[in-house]
Formats: C-alpha cells, structure tokens, sequence
C-alpha cells in the first residue's frame, strides 16, 4: 500500500464504522503505515496497518491505551469489508506490534502522535518521527533489512538514538542485545553513543 | 451509469421477473416462458406486494389472483416469512389480505391470525397522522393521495392510501399442469403446510432429514419432522440410516410420474431454490440500490453497500446451484459494478437480450 491507498483504505473504514453505528475507534499507529502517512521515510509501500494500541478516554486517568489484541469485533467487520472493496490482502489492519505496550511505549508517546480522524467513527495517532526512532532501532536489531534502512532515512541524531537504544533494552534486557545495538551504532556513525550504553 | 439509472433499471428487471412468475401462476393467460424451478407463493407474494407499489397493475392483479387461489397458500409459511419483514411491507400486505377477506367469507377465518399479528406490528410502529400513499412512480414519487369515498377502506385499516379497487375480470385458477407450479397440486393433494412442503422437497432432493428440510421450506422443525413421520407410514416416503441420523427419501420416478405424467428421465425436472432467502436477498438489495439513489453517503459507500446485498443475491442463487462466476466480483469500479449487476441478472432471470433492450 502507498501513502495514498492507505489514506484510502483508512478513509473507507471509518466510513464503515460510521455506518455500522458503533463505539468510536481510537488507534495508535506505528510501522510503515505511519512512516508512510507522515511521510518520513524513502520507501514508498507498506504492507499493512499496525495497530500498537487502542486508545481510550477515562475521565479519571485522560487518555489511556490498552492491547489491540484481539482488535474490536466491530472493527474487524468494517475492516472486511474495506478489504473485500479495495482487494486488500487479509489482515491489512492488524495488532502486530502490540505486545510491545508489555514493557512500556516510550514516555509521552501519545502527546507527541500525529492525530487524523477519519470521520466521526474513526481517529488514528500516527507515531511521531521521534517514537519511531524508538521502534525501528529496536526491530532494526531484532531483523536488520528495511528497518535498518527506515531508521537511516529517519535521521536520528545522537540523543535521539541514546534514548531509543535505553527504551529498547527494556524490553530485551539481555546481554547479547545489548551488544547488538552499540554494534548498529556503531555501524550508523554513533559510536559515542554506543559507548555510554 | 448514474445510480439513479441504475436503480431504474434494476426495478425494471425485477418487476419483469415478477411478471413472469406471476403470468406462470395464471395472472394474463399463460405463460410464455417454462420456468426451470418451482415456484413458491408465499416470499412470491410479499417480495411482489413490496415490489409492486411501483407497478399499480400488477398489484391489483395480484390481488384479484388471490381472490381466487389464496386458499391454497400456507398461513403458517406466510407468517414467519412476515415476521421478518419492515412495519412498511407489513402494512401492504396486511390491506392486501383485507381486501380479499371482504370479498371472500372464507378468508376471513384464513387470515384472521396474520390480519390479526399485522395489526399488532403496526400499532407498535410509530406512524405518521396522514396514512401513507401506496402506488409510487418507477423515480419513487408517491401517487397523488385519494380522498374521501374514494379510498380503499381495506388498506385504511393498514394505515395506508390507495384508490378503491376496480376488478375488471375474476382471475384464473392456477395452471396445475406446468412443473414449475408443482406445489399447487401438491398442496390439492395434501393441504398446504408441512406434508406438501416436505414432499416437494423430497422430490426435488435424493433425501433429508427433518432440519434441513424445515429451514429450507421456511416451516418450525418439529412440525416438518411430524409431517415426514405420519408420510412415512404410507410406504411411499421412505427412511434410511445416513451416519448417525435418519433421512427420509421416496422413489422420484413413481412420484413424478404420479403427480406430473413424467418422469426424471424424460425431462429436466424443475429445481428447488430457497425462494425465502432469495427473495429477502432481492429485498435486501432493492431497499439498498433505492437508498443509495437518494443516499448523500460517499460513492464509495454506496458501492461497498451495493456489494453487500449483491453477495447475499449471489450466494443464495449459488447454493441452489447457479454459477457463481457470473455475480460481479468485488473491487470494481462503480460504474462496472453497477453494469456486471444488471448483467448478472439478465442471466440469472434468463432475460433475453431484445428484452432487456426494451425495458426503458
């Protein structure tokens, strides 16, 4: 999908969800969907949606997010319906990454998301450039390939690239990784970063 | 195509399937075209009655038809059918009903319990003051309203508007002779209800078992599986263990050759197609292609709905046996999508090309 038949296919679902007259869908977006939307990267195709978090508002605590996993019934009937219309591949939209809400998403991740409704049924929170430094250097090391190149066409600097690579060993506290990150550092003209670490 | 032009052309299709089977049934002489399935005039009748708001003149034959054959038709069918139905449908065919229970004594108790649940759905319903005119024209414009002496007092009681009915000629009884009326002789033979349904259905499948034979005639289970049992004890509808389960079958070629002096070697015999989900499904989509023709929803919605009820069409007709590849696929442009609909069901109604060329 290009940046275009993503905004397509997302305007298309929140028209679906307004038709079938159910709670609002709040979503948090990362990967190459919200590369592409807000146009940070080179590459021009993403293959899906990646839903990192369902956003909701709690009167006590604002706004507050919560597992994809599964993702809502009613947006799994209006997302059929927006991939039988637009001959989308089966789970165009889905809640791959959201395990990464077990250990945390980075602090202020929410504020700092790009916000786009798609009618009256439907928001997104594309992350911002600064969270998606966080995401690709940690799938960078995990599976290198395009994340590797993401990351390069985000431009990190330095400070930026320290506090991604803190976040990330949070979530894989193990010694191996953590040698693996100060290597693609390294590797990325930040050895000095990768020395604090 | 705009979808105004479609929505035309679309009623104009079914209107002249309905036509068709209507003329099959004994409505303007016989028919000219031997259908290849059997008819059923309970989801026939109501889809009809919906229908024909747009076509005044086939309504009030429809009427003046069941003046005459309404007492073959099974209540206990026309009831759960009804009960699925929109409070508007009910009302057209609650007058409908009236109107033929004031001319005739006997469908006065017939319909009593129907005329009685109409009633009762249209006083749950939020009306407005002034009843609703019946007739539409083909662009959905309502008929100028009647007044006075001049309304119908049969549809009055529905809440709805319409001209007193001026019957020119009592209609004909339904032609028993052609296959696809098969269900009239049937029901002659065994009162309409579950027997008749029952047997049509064995005959036109190698068995069933009581379910399956129930959810396709549209009848409660424990009244097809009574039916099936009392038929068993004639000899001529038979049983045979089929996994852990009994299924009931007779002998096709002694039936048939019975009921209709033929026999399934001699001639195609004619299908039996799930007319209740069929016509809901046309129902489904005639309500869809009106709203969207009005509709201020983007063109993308309107097809992604047309596309819906286009699906249910297709996989009713595909579980009877039609070739699915005709239905038009997802993901077409809409203007494609709208011409591969009416194209699928100029194939599926057997509409012949210098036909369709006439409709508008």
């Amino acid at each position: 999908m290009n940046r275009e038949e993503i905004e397509q296919a997302l305007a298309a679902l929140g028209e679906q969800l307004a038709a079938l007259k159910k709670p609002h869908i709040d979503l948090l977006v990362c990967g190459g969907a919200a590369l592409q939307a807000l146009k940070l990267v080179t590459r021009t195709t993403t293959k899906d949606v990646d839903v990192v978090a369902l956003v909701s508002n709690s009167p006590t605590d604002g706004l507050i997010m919560s597992s994809a996993n599964p993702l809502p019934p009613h947006l799994i009937e209006a997302a059929k319906k927006v991939e039988r219309d637009f001959r989308l591949k089966d789970g165009w939209i889905n809640p791959g990454p959201t395990s990464a809400l077990d250990f945390g998403l980075p602090e202020g991740v929410l504020g700092r998301a790009e916000l786009r409704d798609y009618g009256s049924a439907l928001t997104v929170r594309f992350i911002s450039r600064y969270d998606q430094v966080h995401f690709k250097l940690y799938a960078a090391v995990d599976q290198g390939g395009k994340h590797y190149q993401d990351l390069l066409d985000l431009k990190p600097t330095g400070e930026e690239l320290e506090k991604a690579a803190r976040w990330s060993m949070t979530h894989d506290v193990s010694e191996p990784y953590r040698g693996e990150v100060k290597r693609i550092l390294k590797e990325m003209g930040h050895g000095d970063v990768a020395q604090r670490l | 195509m705009l979808l105004k032009d479609f929505r035309e052309a679309l009623l104009d299709r079914l209107l002249m399937f309905l036509w068709r089977q209507w003329s099959a049934l004994g409505i303007l002489g016989a028919s000219a075209t031997e259908e290849e399935w059997i008819i059923d005039p309970e989801p026939l009748l109501v889809f009809s009655l919906e229908l024909a708001r747009y076509e005044p003149r086939l309504f009030d034959e429809i009427l003046a038809w069941l003046v005459v054959n309404g007492e073959l038709l099974d209540t206990a069918r026309l009831r759960r059918i009804l009960l699925k139905q929109d409070v508007s449908v009910v009302r057209v065919l609650g007058g409908a009903l009236q109107w033929t229970a004031d001319r005739k004594i006997i469908y006065e108790r017939k319909w009593r319990k129907i005329l009685d649940r109409c009633q009762v759905i249209c006083e749950e319903s939020p009306s407005d003051d002034v009843a609703e005119v019946l007739f539409k024209d083909r662009s959905g414009k309502f008929h100028p309203s009647a007044h006075g002496d001049s309304r119908d007092p049969s549809f009055a009681l529905f809440h709805m508007n319409r001209p007193k009915i001026n019957v020119q000629k009592e209609a004909r009884e339904v032609p028993i002779n052609a296959c696809a009326n098969l269900r009239f002789p049937v029901r002659a033979l065994f009162g309409a209800g579950a027997k008749a349904e029952a047997i049509l259905y064995l005959l036109t499948h190698e068995g069933g078992r009581p379910r399956e034979i129930a959810d396709s005639v549209g009848l409660f289970w424990l009244s097809v599986q009574q039916a099936l049992f009392d038929l068993s004890r004639s000899g001529l509808v038979l049983t045979r263990t089929k996994g852990k389960k009994i299924e009931y079958w007779l002998s096709q070629k002694k039936w048939w050759e019975f009921l209709a002096s033929t026999s399934p070697e001699d001639r195609a015999l004619p299908k039996f197609l799930d007319w209740i989900a069929i016509f809901a499904a046309f129902s489904s989509l005639w309500k869809t292609a009106d709203e969207i023709a009005a509709g201020t929803e983007s063109d993308y919605m309107k097809n992604s709905k047309l596309q819906d009820s286009m699906e249910i069409v297709a996989r009713e007709f595909s579980r009877s046996g039609y070739d699915p590849a005709y239905a038009p696929p997802s993901g077409l442009p809409p203007e494609m999508q709208r011409k591969m609909t009416l194209r699928y069901f100029d194939i599926i109604f057997d509409l012949r090309p210098e036909l369709v060329s006439t409709l508008r």
